[in-house]
């Protein structure tokens, strides 16, 4: 579905990504670990258009998508929730959900649409007039998520999904990564935390200084020396 | 009595100034640009309906032909001089847009006439009504009530439309918006396509009571309208219409108060408020949201 090549990423003389190669299959969940400064996040924004590559190749079904912009390739069904959540606090939860479907034309298909995932969510169907500033992070983690299924993603980025919530929250937040997995919706997971990644991922790619290191299946990475050294801690 | 009549035409000024304000207040709050060019929309609107009079198209029709020259005057600038920089630092757009507006007031002087083109309005417009002892302009009264309904249905459109709530949120964080496949080309053209017509209308209501239009007609204006979005937060919108209406009842009830020796230090008295109200406030009486830029 997704296969991205030799892509670079530069912020002028900062070489973030250097070439790194990635394949996403149709339903599968695909994990990105490394270590804080990695190139992690540098790589969705190149995929997502959010910084245009500074070189190699992003294929998704079949079309190269590198220096396309970032709305068109969420047009293509290529959507990233961002680090950090950035939802719009200063717009209501129903306000985000609803810019998250403006991709849609057609009002039934998108209040169906919300309907569901307000069933996903329903912490969301309380909040609904609230502004999203007033959320809890693990709340607005949730919308962040919901907000980019309303575009109905073929292939979900989520970056760092698990950032600064607390432990039972990130298990709600997997076990939702999981039942989007169910609805068939494929995902490239970035995460710090690799032992919770490689649970839930099919495969998994492991980045340092910008460069794949390591990538295959997960339950092999789980169980490689470098993996358990340098990031889970045996 | 003449308190009365004194409150009307400054709210009517302050409606202008708001309704400039707010123009200024929605581009600045999308792209992040001071754009020094708006008073020449102003007068590009104004010229417009003289044209648009002096071809025989009656004056309601003349009027609308003047707000979509204003609107579209502001997009064609967006995509000539202001999308080429997009992505350029403050400085740059703020001595583009400078540029533009000398060039506009070059073309105004050289092309048509560095002086003053009277507009023949409608009689009754410049007439007044007799309520008992009270005798109230309608310009001022027409002014009040045009500026309610634009200020009503830009909230209306900001509130409810894809586009409106778009507009709010790309204020805040644009890529994001971009992720979601807004695109960011139709965000920044309707930011200036509004600015545009609310900058036209105040054409129109400055031009009910002032009945000329010259080079240099939205100089004055849109100068006061700078310090509105300023005392109100730059790039806020609230506090840009709240600016406009504070500085358009000050001005008047200044002059109409203020013994007449001391009369022409009027605008340096609103100038030190204005100060007073930073000193105080410093991101201005209700500060934008996200003052990414600034
Ligand atoms: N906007 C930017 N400008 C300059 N350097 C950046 C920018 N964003 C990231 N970097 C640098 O690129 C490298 C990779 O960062 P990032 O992709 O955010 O890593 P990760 O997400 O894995 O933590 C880091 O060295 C970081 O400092
Ligand atoms: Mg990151």
């Amino acid at each position: 579905m997704l296969e991205v090549s030799s892509l670079a990423v530069r912020y002028g003389d900062v070489r973030a990504v250097k070439g790194i190669d990635l394949a996403v299959g149709k339903g599968e969940i695909i994990a990105l670990v490394g270590a804080n400064g990695a190139g992690k996040s540098s790589t969705l924004a190149a995929i997502s258009g959010l910084v245009p590559p500074a070189g190699g190749r992003v294929r998704f079904d079949g079309e190269d998508l590198a220096g396309q912009p970032a709305e068109r390739i969420c047009r293509k069904g290529v959507v990233l929730v961002p680090e950090g959540r950035r939802i719009f606090a200063n717009l209501t939860v129903a306000e985000n959900l609803r810019l998250g479907g403006a991709v849609h034309h057609g009002r039934a298909a998108a209040a169906e649409l919300e309907a569901e995932l307000l069933d996903l969510f329903p912490i969301l169907r309380d909040y609904y007039r609230i502004r999203g500033g007033h959320l809890s992070g693990g709340e607005q983690q949730m919308l962040a998520i919901a907000r980019a299924m309303m575009s109905r993603p073929k292939l979900l980025m989520l970056d760092e999904p698990s950032l600064g919530l607390a432990p039972q929250l990130i298990d709600r937040v997997f076990d939702m990564i999981a039942a989007l997995r169910e609805r068939g919706v494929t995902v490239l997971l970035v995460e710090q935390n690799v032992a919770l990644a490689l649970e839930i991922a099919d495969g998994a790619t492991v980045l340092a200084n910008g460069e794949a290191v390591l990538s295959g299946s997960a339950a092999d990475l789980a169980g490689s020396d470098l993996v358990r050294e340098a990031y889970l801690g045996a | 009595m003449i308190l009365l009549q004194q409150l009307i035409n400054a709210v009517s000024l302050g409606g202008v100034y708001a309704l400039l304000a707010l123009g200024l207040a929605i581009v600045f709050s999308i792209v992040g640009l001071i754009n020094f060019a708006h008073g020449e929309l102003m007068t590009i609107s104004g010229y417009v309906l003289l044209a648009s009079l002096a071809m025989g198209v009656p004056f309601a029709a003349s009027v609308a032909v003047a707000l979509a020259g204003a609107a579209l005057a502001a997009v064609a600038m967006e995509r000539i001089a202001f999308r080429p920089m997009r992505g350029a630092d403050v400085t740059s757009l703020l001595l583009t847009s400078f540029a533009v507006s000398s060039l506009l007031k070059v073309v105004f002087q050289n092309g048509i006439s560095a002086r003053p083109q009277p507009v023949s309005m409608p009689g009754w417009m410049t007439s007044a009504t007799a309520f008992g002892p009270v005798t109230l302009g309608h310009g001022p009264m027409l002014c009040i009530a045009l500026s309610i309904c634009a200020l009503i249905g830009l909230e209306l459109f900001l509130r409810y439309t894809t586009m409106g709530i778009a507009m709010r949120a790309a204020a805040a964080d644009f890529d994001v918006v971009r992720l979601m496949g807004i695109s960011a080309g139709r965000i920044i053209a309707t930011a200036f396509l509004l600015s545009g017509l609310l900058a036209g209308l105040a054409a129109m209501l400055w031009l009910a009571q002032r009945a000329s239009v010259d080079p240099l007609m939205g100089f004055t204006p849109v100068l006061k309208a700078f310090i509105a979005t300023v005392i109100g937060g730059l790039g806020s919108l609230r506090g840009a219409v709240l600016g406009g209406f504070l500085l358009g009842v000050v001005e008047v009830l200044l002059q109409a108060l203020l013994p007449s020796d001391i009369l022409p230090y009027r605008d340096a008295i609103v100038l030190s408020a204005v100060i007073a109200v930073l000193m105080a406030r410093p991101n201005g009486l209700i500060p934008a949201v996200n003052a990414q830029r600034s």
